[in-house]
């Protein structure tokens, strides 16, 4: 310690004068709101792989049904319920073989009826697999899997559906990327509606407040009582079953939740001074609402806007369901799924595909949604 | 407390009579006759006879009066599909099922969701974390139709455990109620995270650390209630989420109740169950809202239900 | 005579993992507390004062936070080195805390009386009858009318300063030896404010405890401090007796704190701030961390940090204006004639 005090050079110990404005240079550089936002969305991966997914998704919906030379209409009962069947991905499980399963007394005879009742002629059928033997539960039958290549047995062998067709002949691969374009256009309707009707109706009920605000807010609480479901299954009664009867019933009551959130938000921001300070400067009512509030209440609204995607979806596909969603020859995931419920058993691939996608599409926006979430939350900002 | 719920039941009521007033005038509006799916031609007269039977013949405004009436009295009308059975009669018969079902999978689905979003949040950010977050965004995210096929498809047809369809006893409702939890659970779960995360951060937990309090005592006695009381008002969404829920499962597993007598119904043009079941629907929702609100003034000394909103 | 210590802290440094890298919230605190004694723990927000006491009570979150050096002597015993379980004993018993707002640090949903008896039963094996009793007792020690019944309330129950006392009862259940309080006045009303002070201090004659106090406000020092620690960017810059920090401060942080406090019968006619922010911890800066903020900043301040020097038997300062060949600077002329004008009436 001392030989380094006697290293210590007298001049080291003159006073440096600094300059003001170098007091004030912050140590850290300040990022923007969103850009800080940006970089923690970007760190997540669950919310990054929902975004390629989403992605993905959209760019398939709008090119998928171009990839080949099928419509979605074009029916042809030569060619029903085939299969998918994709070139160079025959390995894979892609190559167009049907599983199809009879009883019989015997193994020939099991194998017989499956033949009969299918219609295939013994040449097509490119595997044979016992499942059961008889026992006392299955009354002492053979229950037998023959595994047909039905592409061959109708002799469309140059032909490949790539998703497989429906019982009409139709092309999946065309209809599922419609029906994803159908989904994704209810999600956006919604997050339009959200957009538009909830932050206006909450930034007016919360900024005007008092008598506005009090009848708003039982007009809402009216309309909040009564279930959704029973509010879109009464509108798609009276307008019968449609893209419209749908995009009507969610303009009705979509926009509740969202009304709700940003009139909560307002009336907080409202008594902050920044806007007490932009009224003392005479600024007029609409422009505060526009220029001071609502781009405050940008991040609550991108992230409720983010979860009525997902649930939107999820409703047209429901009422698709059970009948009340879009009427044939339109096909939505929602529609093609109950079709293909009806054969799943024997055709499971019909239901696998639009299935897939669905979920696809539903996890991708909850994931995402998660993450602006979290990038967004200010709570989170260190 | 006395004045806030009367407040609320008046509320309640209002909201009621709107939705059956609603109801009734969209009856009147509806395109088609309700006998268009009888299949069988009918003549004039035939048709005048079922017009009076059904009292459609009378002027709007007597109908309007007779039918709010009628329902003050529990009568929601006859069913156009079945012959001279009442809508009453209908779903009460179908009632017990869907019941049934939708007991258990709040239950069950609430129980377990609470368990999983406790253990996520005592373990934030390790492995039990990060799988209870994507199981509880996969339960969210995928329809519970999809995951009722799928359950369907493995446990029913291709290995055998449970019966595939009907409902015939304890047995038949195993997969039903599982497809049918798997939202309460998921959304259960979620909120528990986020609500025991919070609160396992706040001040009081700290102070209750600083005391020398155990572990296990911080998470029961002092974190677990604090955690719950947001929790109930999830039960408002979980059953919507129910009651979309038995109409596509009770549809799928063939179950004799509510839903799957809505869904039919609205495939045949059965505008008094349609609207029965709505109304049902209806005062079930509210309801629960009403429940979910009261809970919350009992558990939370804070709130006294003084007539406040929000 | 000489007094024991009852507490030794010796060159302990905090981490702390964040998203922007690991921040060094503790660089390096010594001190002493001795039996009885207040010492008192100033700096402005993210000085690291609180992580510093947090440190003490073991309840650094981890992972994301830890002790990565040093020892905290507690009556022979290095707490660093214990067990949760083994701290678990001594935390609420022998250590103890109270936190800055009253409205957020008891539970809710708990009695107040059972949030007091919680620790009785737990490090007193007391029973609930005796546990009861001695709640009450301490209810009424802290100045709450009626125990009995006001055992049974909810804080929400109380107003900030009642739901305050019920805090300290808490803190007091056990006889703690050392009593860690975190700004425990930040939150209240003025008029409410001196007379927790008061209770305090009264507690503190009463039970012998040492009080380890946290704030910012330099007048509650000057009312409750036997000796104060001034801390800067997760160090204590200057520490010694109440008078040796007020009237002979030595530290241009300390002169910037003392020129930016009001007082009531001042003739200055403005407050002195201190210009610039704290540095960021993640990266502290080369040399001395205040170097950047001091008027008073020499050369050598921004290459090599300083080390404590010596004033006097209980005054230190890590200054290089106290090394023997600094020039000879003294406090600005209005911050000198505060030190001057300090008296205890004259701070509000």
């Amino acid at each position: 310690m001392d030989k380094e005090k006697e290293q210590m050079d007298t001049g080291k110990f003159q006073p440096v004068h600094l300059a003001e404005e170098e007091n004030e240079t912050i140590s850290r550089p300040q990022l923007s709101y969103w850009k800080d936002a940006w970089i923690r969305l970007r760190k997540n991966k669950g919310a990054i792989l929902g975004l390629f997914v989403l992605v993905f998704l959209l760019l398939m919906a709008i090119i998928g049904p171009f990839m080949n030379h099928y419509s979605i209409k074009e029916t042809d009962y030569d060619s029903a319920y085939l299969p998918p069947k994709v070139q160079g991905l025959e390995w894979a499980g892609l190559n167009g073989f049907q599983i199809f399963e009879a009883y019989g007394k015997t193994e020939d005879e099991a194998i017989e009826k499956g033949l009969e009742s299918y219609e295939v002629e013994e040449q097509h059928v490119r595997g044979i697999e016992i499942l059961e033997e008889p026992s006392e539960e299955n009354n002492g039958y053979y229950l037998v899997a023959l595994k047909v290549d039905i592409y061959a047995a109708k002799a469309l062998e140059d032909k490949y559906f790539w998703f497989g067709t429906d019982s009409m002949g139709r092309d999946l691969w065309t209809r599922i990327w419609k029906g994803t374009q159908i989904s994704l256009y209810i999600g956006f309707l919604a997050a339009l509606i959200d957009m538009v009707i909830g932050v206006l109706y909450g930034g007016i009920s919360g900024y005007y407040g008092g008598r506005t605000d009090n009848v708003m807010q039982r007009i809402i609480e009216i309309l909040s009582g009564i279930p959704n479901l029973v509010i879109v299954i009464l509108m798609i009664l009276l307008l019968d079953p449609g893209l419209l009867a749908i995009t009507i019933a969610l303009t009705i009551t979509g926009w509740i939740g969202m009304a709700r959130i940003v009139r909560g938000q307002v009336l907080k921001l409202k008594n902050y001074e920044f806007v007490l300070a932009a009224r003392t400067l005479g600024s007029s009512n609409k422009r505060v609402l526009m220029k001071h509030l609502i781009p405050n209440v940008t991040s609550i609204i991108i992230i409720n806007t983010m979860f009525t995607i997902p649930s939107a979806i999820f409703f047209e596909a429901f009422l698709s369901f059970i009948g009340l969603g879009l009427q044939p020859p339109i096909a939505s995931l929602g529609t093609l799924i109950d079709t293909a419920f009806d054969s799943y058993r024997v055709y499971p691939y019909m239901l696998l595909f639009p299935a897939i996608i669905i979920s696809l599409l539903m996890i991708g926006f909850n994931i995402l949604a998660d993450g602006l979430r979290d990038a967004l939350d200010p709570k989170m900002r260190r | 407390m006395a004045k806030y719920i009367i407040q609320r039941l008046i509320y309640m009521v209002i909201t009621l009579y709107i939705i059956a007033t609603i109801t009734f005038f969209l009856m009147q509006l509806l395109p088609g006759s309700p006998f268009n799916n009888l299949g069988g031609k009918m003549s004039e007269a035939q048709e005048e006879i079922l017009l009076q039977k059904y009292g459609l013949d009378e002027p709007v405004p007597v109908q309007y009066f007779q039918y709010m009436a009628a329902m003050l009295q529990g009568d929601l009308g006859i069913s156009f599909q079945y012959d001279n059975r009442a809508v009453t009669d209908i779903i009460l018969e179908r009632i017990g099922p869907s019941a049934t079902l939708g007991a258990q999978a709040l239950i069950v689905g609430s129980l377990l969701g609470v368990a999983l979003g406790m253990i996520a949040a005592i373990r934030h950010n390790l492995w039990a974390d990060y799988i209870s977050n994507i199981a509880a965004v996969i339960g969210i995210s995928i329809p519970s139709f999809i995951f009722a096929g799928v359950l369907q498809f493995y446990f029913a047809v291709k290995w055998r455990i449970f019966p595939p369809s009907f409902w015939e006893g304890p047995i038949y409702s195993v997969l039903p109620t599982i497809s049918l939890m798997i939202f309460p659970l998921a959304i259960c779960a979620r909120f528990m995270r986020t609500e025991m995360l919070e609160v396992l951060g706040s001040d009081y937990i700290e102070l209750a650390r600083a005391k020398g309090v155990s572990n296990g005592s911080i998470l029961f006695k002092h974190a677990l209630r604090n955690a719950l009381i947001p929790v109930i008002t999830v039960l408002g969404p979980m059953t919507v989420s129910l009651m979309t829920g038995t109409l596509v499962i009770e549809q799928i597993f063939a179950i004799p109740g509510i839903g799957e007598q809505f869904v039919r119904s609205i495939s045949t043009n059965d505008y008094p169950v349609i609207m029965g079941t709505t109304m049902l629907f209806s005062v079930l929702f509210i309801v629960v809202i009403l429940i979910v609100d009261i809970l919350y003034g009992v558990i939370d000394p804070r709130i006294r239900l003084t007539g406040g909103e929000d | 005579m000489i007094v024991e210590n009852v507490l030794k802290v010796n060159d302990l440094y905090v981490t702390f993992d964040t998203y922007g890298g690991s921040v060094q919230a503790v660089r390096g605190v010594h001190f002493s507390l001795k039996k009885g004694e207040t010492l008192a723990i100033v700096g402005e927000s993210g000085s690291g004062k609180s992580v510093t006491t947090k440190a003490l009570m073991g309840l650094i979150s981890k992972p994301a936070g830890r002790i990565t050096k040093g020892e905290i002597l507690f009556e022979q015993q290095d707490l660093t080195k214990l067990s949760e379980k083994q701290l678990r004993k001594i935390r609420g018993k022998d250590l103890s805390m109270i936190f800055q707002d009253p409205m957020t640090s008891l539970n809710p949903t708990m009695k107040i009386g059972k949030q007091i008896m919680e620790g009785l039963i737990l490090h007193r094996s007391m029973s609930k009858k005796e546990a009861k009793k001695r709640s009450e007792e301490l209810l009424h020690l802290v100045g709450i009318p009626e125990p009995e019944n006001r055992m049974d309330y909810y804080p929400h129950q109380f107003s900030g300063g009642m739901r305050q006392r019920v805090v300290i009862a808490m803190a007091l259940a056990c006889n703690p030896k050392v009593l860690i309080a975190d700004e425990p006045t930040t939150a209240l009303d003025v008029t409410i404010q001196a007379q927790i002070l008061e209770l305090m201090k009264d507690i503190q004659r009463k039970m012998e405890t040492s009080i380890i106090f946290i704030t910012h406000d330099l007048g509650v020092v000057a009312n409750v401090a036997d000796r104060v620690a001034v801390m800067y960017a997760g160090k204590i810059v200057e520490i010694g007796t109440v008078d040796d920090v007020f009237y002979h401060a030595k530290h241009p942080y300390t002169w910037g704190l003392l020129g930016s406090m009001p007082m009531v019968d001042s003739e200055e006619e403005q407050l002195f701030t201190i210009p610039g922010t704290p540095p960021d911890l993640t990266h502290p800066p080369k040399g001395d961390a205040f170097a950047s903020r001091n008027k008073y900043a020499l050369q050598i301040d921004f290459e090599k940090e300083p080390p404590m020097f010596r004033v006097s038997d209980t005054h230190y300062a890590a200054t290089w204006l106290l090394h023997e060949k600094a020039p000879n600077l003294t406090p600005p002329a209005a911050v000198k004639r505060r030190m001057q004008g300090f008296g205890k009436d004259n701070i509000r």
